[in-house]
């Protein structure tokens, strides 16, 4: 549902509700922002060992040799 | 053909929220006599499975008798690694062999990455919804 969708009922909503959905999406836009400030804040550590083929190979063939002797 | 078995993905800093949602599975690991139960970060972008130096120690496994060398890279670039192979059991499914590089290195959790847990299981992701689904692989007749 687009914005444009929205809109018509949204305008027809009450005063003191469409006060509320503003108090909504201000704390929903503000929660967004502290996570991404509180993340650039830190150090994540990346622990993906993300191109280590070689070790991937050695265990793809340990595998192997383990179902031949299994 | 089993069903799909639906996870959720876990905020390990509460302070953060949603922002530290992983995918992390529980699973259940056996070597020999020994079972522990570990909860697993299901990586995609991991090349391979590593299993954090403790986790082997409580399994039984003696580093001295793991003679398999496997080279690591990342953060892990510095750490020996052995290759190991454990029997692990997700949820309700047939327990799978799953070969790991066993670290020395005991700040890293068990990764479970390409060879060979996504090998052994399909997986989807939908981290709008915070979940994910895994179940075991589909023979290649099916």
């Amino acid at each position: 549902m687009s914005l444009s969708d929205l809109l018509p009922t949204i305008q027809a909503l009450p005063r003191s509700d469409k006060l509320r959905l503003i108090q909504l999406l201000a704390a929903d836009m503000a929660r967004e922002e502290r996570a991404v400030a509180d993340l650039a804040d830190k150090t994540v550590p990346i622990w993906s060992p993300h191109d280590a083929f070689e070790g991937a190979a050695t265990l793809l063939r340990v595998l192997e040799q383990d179902r031949g002797g299994s | 053909m089993p069903e799909a078995e639906r996870f959720a993905y876990v905020e390990v800093d509460p302070s953060l929220g949603a922002a530290s949602a992983l995918p992390y599975v529980p699973l259940r690991l056996e070597y020999r006599q020994n079972v522990v139960s570990a909860s697993g970060l299901v990586d995609s972008g991991a090349a391979l499975n590593v299993l954090p130096y403790d986790v082997g120690l409580q399994l039984g496994l003696v580093w001295q008798e793991q003679t398999r060398v496997v080279r690591l890279s990342g953060n892990l670039a510095d750490s020996e690694a052995r290759a190991i192979i454990v029997t692990g059991t997700v949820g309700q499914f047939a327990p799978v062999r799953l070969a790991f590089a066993w670290t020395r290195n005991n700040q890293v959790p068990v990764i479970l990455g390409q060879v060979n847990f996504f090998m052994e299981f399909d997986i989807c992701f939908f981290r709008s919804r915070s979940i994910f689904e895994i179940k075991p692989k589909e023979s290649k007749g099916n």
